[in-house]
Parts: C-alpha cells; sequence; structure tokens
C-alpha cells in the first residue's frame, strides 16, 4: 500500500464512522416523517420520507450498509405505490412500512449483520 | 490495389477528462464520491448539492464532464440538465447520470434525453473513477 493510497483509506475509514454515527439518527427521521405523514396525512411528510429513503438505499451501499440498503429500497418501492396512488395507505402496507424502519433500525446497529427481511 | 486505411483510433478518442461538476443530494454520498474522484481520480471535482445550485455555479466551473444524480428533491437530474442546456458553455458539455433506477427503459430514457452514460447506484467508490473513464473514453468521436 502507498502512502496515498493509506491516506485514502484513512479518510474514507473516518467518513464511514461519521456515517455509522449519523446512521440512527437518519432512520429517526425517517419514522419522524412517516408518523407525520400518517398522523397528520401531510403529503409533503411522504415526499420527505421517500427522498430520505432514496437517499439511504444509495449511501447505504456506499457505505457497506449493504443490508441497510437493501431494506430501504423495500421501503422506498412500497413508498412509490402509495405515493402513486394518491391514497392513505391501508393498514397491511402500514404494518409493512412499521417493520422496514424497525429493521432499519436492526440492520444499522451492524454493517455485516444480516437481518431477515420483513 | 486497394489501399490499407490505418485509423489513428488515439485521434478519434475524447479529449483528457480533468474536470467533474457533480451534483448530488445526499451529503453523505458527494462527500465519499467527491473524495475518491479527486484522490483516486485525481479529477478536479466541484461538488454541488442540488440542481440550481449546478446552474448558478456550473458554467464558471468550466468542467468536461457533468455527473448528475436522478433523484434530488426540488430540480431532479432530467429538468438539471434541461437548464444547463440553456446556459452558454454548458450546452454541449458531457452528461452521466447516476441512478438507482437502472432497468434498460429507464437506462434508454435517459440516454434518449442526452446522456452519453448512465452510471449504476449502487456503486462501489473505489471503482466509480475507472468507470467514468471507461464511459468517457466509450464515446463515439465528434
Amino acid at each position: 500500500m502507498t502512502s496515498d493510497t493509506g491516506t485514502l483509506q484513512i479518510r474514507l475509514q473516518a467518513l464511514q464512522h461519521q456515517y455509522s454515527q449519523e446512521l440512527p439518527s437518519k432512520i429517526q427521521q425517517l419514522e419522524k416523517a412517516w408518523q407525520r405523514f400518517i398522523e397528520q396525512r401531510d403529503r409533503r411528510a411522504l415526499d420527505s420520507l421517500l427522498n430520505d429513503t432514496h437517499n439511504l438505499t444509495g449511501s447505504g451501499a456506499v457505505y457497506g450498509y449493504h443490508q441497510t440498503s437493501k431494506i430501504a429500497r423495500k421501503l422506498e418501492q412500497l413508498l412509490v405505490t402509495i405515493q402513486e396512488s394518491q391514497q392513505q395507505p391501508g393498514s397491511s402496507d402500514q404494518q409493512h412500512i412499521e417493520r422496514y424502519i424497525q429493521a432499519l433500525h436492526l440492520a444499522a446497529q451492524n454493517p455485516a449483520q444480516s437481518t431477515t427481511l420483513p | 490495389m486497394p489501399q490499407t486505411v490505418h485509423i489513428n483510433h488515439a485521434q478519434n478518442r475524447a479529449p483528457a477528462l480533468q474536470r467533474l461538476l457533480y451534483v448530488e443530494d445526499e451529503p453523505g454520498i458527494q462527500e465519499i464520491i467527491k473524495l475518491t474522484l479527486e484522490e483516486l481520480g485525481q479529477f478536479t471535482v466541484l461538488g454541488c448539492s442540488s440542481g440550481s445550485e449546478a446552474i448558478a455555479t456550473g458554467a464558471a466551473f468550466r468542467p468536461d464532464l457533468i455527473l448528475l444524480d436522478v433523484m434530488m428533491p426540488g430540480m431532479d437530474g432530467p429538468t438539471t440538465l434541461k437548464a444547463l442546456r440553456q446556459i452558454p458553455g454548458l450546452a454541449s458539455i458531457p452528461v452521466m447520470f447516476m441512478t438507482a433506477k437502472n432497468n434498460a427503459r429507464e437506462i434508454a430514457n435517459l440516454k434518449a434525453q442526452g446522456a452519453v452514460a448512465v452510471i449504476a447506484k449502487p456503486f462501489d467508490p473505489l471503482t466509480l473513477c475507472d468507470e467514468i473513464r471507461n464511459a468517457w473514453y466509450s464515446q463515439p468521436a465528434k
């Protein structure tokens, strides 16, 4: 390993550590947006939730949180369906989304941990 | 007797790739990609967090290539591209989209909008530079 590559690796690890620290709050933010959407029927909260979930899909994979990324992608797909329907989600969809959010909390605890998808 | 024609492929290749305008709204992704593009790829990179920021600052940066995330809040990638095409100096700069919707139909749709390549997300930051260079040098000669 050259010193340049070594320096890059150190900086990449620092960014990954920072991401690990921030990940739980990103998921809490998703959860709050979801609650706002359900309780207040606020479509902007759904837009925000969808955007944040999309970003989590991408960033999770880039930072090695592959399970987080996979769960976020499934959540994103379900949210797109709900957004396109322009209706409030039924109880079954609500349950699925809450399970996905719980699975995200679990997967965020360890990038290498394998979490069973709901 | 037929003449043998030698084609100098080096002359047909795209010009050297140096300056990248990179538009991505997720700070975590932008940070790691900018780092690898600069340190590993030795590119000069201007990172923008939104389409409107790219529109405001892109021309002064004089990029060789524009890398555009597709799904962004407010102004998405294709809308940003249309606006960038109206700016003198950016009207003909090659664009590569980056998207997680990497099915054949979506890729064809993005290329129809003028992208020279579509990079599938998620990607490995450590191989992204090679992917960009491969796509850059695969462009048809102008």
